[in-house]
């Protein structure tokens, strides 16, 4: 019997998903394990793989297209085989618009307020032609859009006349191209093609060709300018640090690590074939200062304060198209060989964009680690629901004061982000220095 | 013949009314008794127990299907009406077995008897010539293998149009309650009750005046349920009418129609005897119509011998010109109204025995066996054969094809159009000089003197077409639009009618269907209510439920009231509920020049017009030419040319467009007008192309405007013109609510200009 396959529920928040990219076509043959197709959800793009085996029968969600969870993306099944019936797939309300939608209506319904007939009330009263209200602006009219099609502008930006409620007419963008000096403006036949395609308007491209006319390079440089949606992925980065940026008071502290004890180390043990990252020191390191300063393990939105009986240390990963923070859980109780391996599995995934959202959550303080990248420093955006982040630097050698002489050592400069409703500046500064105390004995962080 | 002048003398002298008495049961005879004095013939008797056989094998054969007991077609599910004729059987072949070919008959919902005895019956007069004609593919065979293979064709095309199939009758267009032959004279079972008693009072008008159709009889088979239908009641006065044969009358002959009563006690569950009727016998109702009690008659209805007998005394009747005549035939119904009907819920088994006790077929089979016409073996043989029969054609009617889905809507209007009048109608018999139509300097006629000159060419050009209605002959009509026009084509064409709406439509449909152009007048519009059933489930579907096999070329004039003070009943403008009817074509004229280039084209045209005229325009004139000249249906005219909108607008609203387009004009607004002269057929091109150069359309009529066909012209405008369009379409109508005698109620109820030009503002 043929099998709908649904679109999982991938985390707990989504309600609509996007597949990004089918890996099978129709009439396919798939076995268990099989990855079907990538979906976008909000916090990173997944694979999902088939539970069934079987001949992909019919693929129902194409990709692109956003679509609620748990509807069926294909149906698989044996070679013409029946197809079953499948739920015609709701465009996703969201929720702003339906807000939107209604308010008039109601506003509407108010103003109305129908004057109490008591006599002769009409038993069928035909409804009155509901043109939008007059605050609304009306659409352009049908005729005005179709009429518009064979040029470059935005009908947005005509002030219309028509009707009561000023829609645009045809006669509008007739009166618009005239005023607007968009008839005068002279563009190539190729030029204008890719224009369309575009959907660029003339008026805004600036033209470099003889006699001022708009040649392909002018299009192709306004194309290039046009701005262009985000990926869910940088919409949701967008979102998240705006909201940090603007509701959490940062405050930073920066202190110097001498690392030069764990470099050694680290080449010791690289001889014997063990190959810790300097990342999974800092993190083990942070794990147990964390345990010391639990106002840095804790959540505040201002009014209250959660503390957070587990660390979980996230691990910020840049990928090619945004940044993901997979989570180390319970970071204090491992060991670092543990952590290593943990890191380096999760760091994989997320660079191949196979990290499960549950591998995301939970996160209670964040590393932000561009060590590799040659910086001196920087400071780093607190993770929204954590009340600090660690920028840390790269380790560069460095000459410094040691026992009265200069000596070149290992330094290494980390910054720590912190919000300042839930921790002080003192809090702050013994957070860092208990880290850099660690990272210098590496006793300490062997035991 | 002349005109007809009131002088009543009032004299109230003590008298009593007498009624004649109407004779019972009289028929006594045995079949010995009328074979030997050569009433009838063994060839004769043999046809009539075949004719009753080849009924109730068929209404048998639907009984089994229900049960699957059928064995040559067990697996075919029959799906459609089972009204059961069964124990009915001696009313349709004692009437169908002495008619002609060319006699007439229309049935019933219970129809199938009568349709199978007509067909049988005509079948069995018919020479090896007709039989030919009616069947070419048998054109090899000859004698009774040919007779015979006509005969099943008959049964054959019967049960494919009860099975649906495109080889039946009606091409499964009507089924088995619409069930008519055109060829053998049957006009048409009728699923409305009553509905077809006008008609075949209408058929027998044609065959009253036609002279080439003179002599033949029309049979109306009608139930008991029937006949306390108002049509039926309007028909039976209709047929009794004094001016047929007073001397007033032009042919002086009584209609030739035989009103038969078949009476099988129940009108679907209700009882003619003792509940919903008062009195014992239906017969009586005749005494309420004619003097002489139209010749009525209660005759046992389950006695083959006594129903040829009435029909064969009532046939001589109608030869001498007084018809016409009512025969109550007695007779049972066997089974429920149909097979879904638990009859044990209003009558008795017993009620049923007696009953089956007289069955028509035992007790002929009976009569035959005692008369010594066949013997045993022999009646087998006949019943063998009936039964074999019947089954090959019930096997081909199954394997039969069904009709096309691409031809759902298939034959709704016929192309055909009067192009030609046949020889023989182009001889016009006029009693008078032909009234003349004035013109004033300009030539201008006023609309109801075109109106007039249209219907009068029409009538100096084709013998077929006459005008009847209320008051039309010497009164001239009520807005004296056939004035004179007696004296010219004398009382045969130009005819006064009872106050009968729904008889005067639907005669007019009877007319039609034996080759009429009747013209019929409603006074206001608002009566056209009234005879709905016969405009609508009538005129406008027979042409599609018999598979093309008719044609209802009539017109039905009705003039719209409204504007003048005359409230609620007299005002409306009907015109969008004809429009919604499939089948009907609507006109409906703004200007003199219309009035008679669409009334000319409506007379011809072939299919049911309903011809709106708008009493208010009857004095407005234009110019009108005086030669001859159509204006085709579904051609819109564009009465003003504009650029900025388009006004769709038709009948006494277009003059009032006319000056809100003035209006308009002042502030720079141009509008162009578009008549459509006819809602259906619509000109819908003309229309779209309008308002795919103005972008802007309001449809305007004097129709209330919930549900109008403004309605239809904004949604139709809607999907075609849709990126055309630079503003919504509006329609203006009258208020929605009833037409106030106020003046300054009406004039707020219907459309004023300033709704049109207010309209027009919303949209620039």
């Amino acid at each position: 019997m043929a099998t709908k396959i649904p679109i999982p529920k991938l985390g707990q928040s989504e309600e609509t998903v996007k597949i990004e990219k089918w890996r099978v076509k129709e009439g396919d043959t798939i076995k268990k394990g099989d990855i079907l197709f990538e979906v976008e959800t909000d916090k990173a793009v997944l694979e999902v793989e088939s539970q069934f085996e079987g001949t992909l029968l019919k693929i129902v969600v194409p990709a692109g297209k956003e679509v609620p969870v748990m509807c069926t993306a294909a149906v698989i099944g044996n070679p013409g085989e029946a197809l079953p019936a499948i739920d015609e797939i709701k465009a996703p309300a969201t929720k702003t618009e339906a807000s939107k939608a209604a308010a008039p209506t109601a506003a509407k319904t108010a103003s109305a307020a129908p004057k109490v007939e008591t006599q002769n009330a009409p038993a069928y009263k035909a409804p009155e032609p509901v043109f939008s209200t007059p605050a609304a602006k009306a659409k352009p009219s049908p005729r005005a859009r179709n009429f518009a099609k064979d040029y470059l502008i935005d009908l947005n930006k005509i002030t219309g006349t028509g009707g009561e409620n000023g829609r645009v007419t045809e006669k509008d963008v007739r009166n618009y191209l005239e005023s607007s000096g968009y008839l005068s403006k002279k563009i190539t036949p190729a030029a204008f093609n890719v224009a369309q395609k575009e959907k660029l308007e003339l008026l805004s491209i600036e033209a470099s060709g003889e006699n001022g006319r708009i040649t392909l390079a002018d299009v192709k440089a306004a194309a290039f300018e046009k701005p262009k949606e985000l990926s869910t992925i940088r919409k949701v980065i967008a979102k998240r640090l705006t909201t940090s940026k603007q509701q959490i008071p940062h405050f930073y502290v920066t202190v110097s690590v001498d690392m030069s004890s764990i470099m050694e180390m680290r080449k010791r043990l690289k001889e014997e074939g063990i190959n810790y990252s300097v990342n999974v020191f800092i993190i083990k390191a942070v794990a147990m200062a964390l345990k010391e300063f639990p106002s840095l393990n804790s959540e505040t939105d201002g009014n209250t304060i959660k503390n957070k009986s587990k660390i979980n240390v996230g691990v910020a990963v840049s990928l090619d198209n945004g940044l993901v923070v997979p989570v180390v859980r319970n970071t204090d109780k491992k060991a670092l060989d543990e952590i290593q391996d943990e890191v380096a599995e999760l760091a994989e995934k997320a660079r191949k964009g196979k990290l499960l959202p549950e591998e995301m959550k939970g996160g209670s303080f964040t590393i932000s680690n561009m060590g590799m990248l040659g910086v001196e420093n920087f400071v780093a955006i607190i993770n929204p629901g954590e009340s600090g982040i660690l920028a840390v630097s790269s380790t560069i050698p460095t000459p410094v004061v040691k026992d009265g002489q200069i000596v070149i050592r290992d330094m290494m400069k980390i910054t720590l982000s912190a919000d300042h409703r839930a921790v002080d500046g003192s809090e702050g500064a013994k957070f860092v220095n208990s880290v850099k105390i660690k990272l210098e004995d590496k006793n300490f962080l062997l035991t | 013949m002349g005109n007809y002048y009131s002088d009543l003398v009032p004299d109230f002298k003590a008298q009593e009314i007498k009624f004649e008495s109407i004779k019972a049961y009289h028929y006594n005879k045995s079949l010995k008794d009328e074979l030997k004095a050569k009433k009838i013939n063994k060839e004769e008797v043999q046809e009539l127990y075949e004719s009753m056989l080849v009924i109730r094998e068929f209404e048998e054969m639907i009984l089994k299907l229900r049960t699957g007991a059928y064995e040559i077609i067990k697996e075919y599910e029959y799906r459609g009406p089972t009204h059961l004729s069964i124990g009915q059987e001696a009313t349709a072949t004692g009437a169908c077995s002495v008619m002609n070919i060319t006699d007439l008959i229309t049935s019933t919902h219970r129809g199938h008897g009568d349709s199978m005895a007509k067909g049988y019956h005509a079948i069995r007069r018919m020479t090896e010539k007709e039989l030919k004609e009616r069947c070419p593919e048998f054109a090899d065979k000859k004698g009774d293998e040919l007779l015979e293979a006509v005969l099943e064709d008959h049964v054959y095309r019967t049960i494919a149009e009860l099975f649906g199939k495109e080889e039946g009758y009606g091409k499964g267009r009507g089924g088995g309650m619409h069930i008519a032959d055109f060829r053998v004279g049957h006009l048409g079972a009728n699923a409305i009750v009553g509905g077809g008693v006008p008609i075949a009072t209408g058929a027998a008008m044609t065959c009253r005046l036609d002279h080439d159709k003179k002599g033949r009889v029309v049979c109306c088979f009608a139930g008991d349920g029937a006949y306390a239908n108002g049509v039926v009641l309007e028909s039976l006065n209709w047929a009794s009418q004094d001016q047929f044969t007073s001397s007033m009358a032009e042919t002086n002959f009584g209609l030739p129609i035989i009103y038969c009563i078949v009476n099988n006690h129940f009108g679907m569950t209700g009882r003619a005897d003792g509940e919903v009727t008062g009195i014992d016998f239906l017969a009586r109702r005749a005494a309420g119509f004619k003097n002489n009690n139209m010749h009525a008659e209660v005759v046992c209805g389950m006695d083959v011998m006594a129903v040829r007998d009435a029909i064969l005394r009532a046939k001589k009747i109608i030869a001498e010109g007084k018809g016409p005549v009512l025969l109550e035939l007695d007779t049972y119904r066997y089974y429920g109204h149909s097979l879904s009907d638990p009859r044990n819920e209003y009558r008795t088994k017993e009620e049923e025995e007696r009953w089956k006790h007289i069955d028509p077929l035992i007790t002929f089979r009976q009569a035959i066996l005692d008369s010594g016409a066949f013997s045993e073996k022999e009646v087998a043989a006949i019943e063998k054969k009936v039964a074999d029969r019947n089954a090959r054609a019930a096997r081909r009617a199954v394997d039969s094809p069904d009709p096309d889905p691409v031809d759902v809507i298939k034959y709704m209007y016929t192309d055909s159009f009067c192009n030609e009048v046949p020889e023989k109608y182009k001889k016009v018999h006029l009693v008078g000089k032909v009234p003349e139509v004035k013109r004033d300097s300009e030539g201008r006629v006023n609309y109801r003197d075109a109106i007039k000159e249209g219907i009068m060419e029409e009538m100096l050009r084709d013998n077929r077409v006459v005008l009847y209605g209320e008051d039309v002959s010497d009164y001239g009509g009520a807005f004296k639009l056939s004035k004179n026009m007696l004296e010219a084509f004398g009382r045969d064409r130009v005819f006064n009618t009872p106050i009968s709406e729904a008889c005067i439509c639907g005669t007019a449909v009877g007319m039609a269907m034996t080759g009429y152009r009747p013209i019929a007048e409603l006074m206001y519009m608002d009566f056209a209510l009234m005879a709905s059933d016969q405009i609508s489930n009538q005129a406008a579907k027979w042409h599609y439920m018999t598979g093309a096999s008719t044609k209802v070329p009539i017109v039905v004039r009705c003039s719209v009231g409204g504007g003048k003070g005359y409230g609620g009943q007299h005002s409306q403008s009907l015109e969008s509920m004809f429009a919604h009817i499939p089948g009907t074509y609507v006109a409906y004229p703004s200007n003199p020049y219309d009035a008679k280039g669409l009334i000319k084209t409506a007379i011809r045209d072939d299919n049911p017009v309903v011809f709106v005229e708008g009493q208010l325009l009857y004095n407005v004139k234009g110019v009108v030419p005086k030669e001859e000249y159509l204006i085709p249906f579904g051609q819109a005219n564009i009465i003003r040319e504009g650029k900025d909108i388009t006004f769709v607008v038709w009948g006494p609203a277009v003059a009032d467009a006319m000056k809100a387009a003035d209006e308009l004009e002042k502030d720079g607004i141009s509008v162009e007008i578009i008549d459509p002269r006819t809602l259906v057929p619509f000109d819908w091109e003309t229309v779209f192309a309008s308002v795919r150069k103005t972008g802007r359309c309001v449809a305007i009529s004097q129709c209330v405007d919930i549900g109008s066909f403004t309605g239809e012209i904004v949604s139709q405008i809607t999907a075609a013109c849709f990126d055309q369009l630079d503003a919504p379409v509006l329609k203006v109508g009258a208020k929605n609510g009833i037409a106030p005698q106020a003046y300054t109620l009406e004039a707020a109820f219907l459309p004023s200009v300033k709704d049109m030009t207010d309209a027009a503002k919303k949209l620039i």
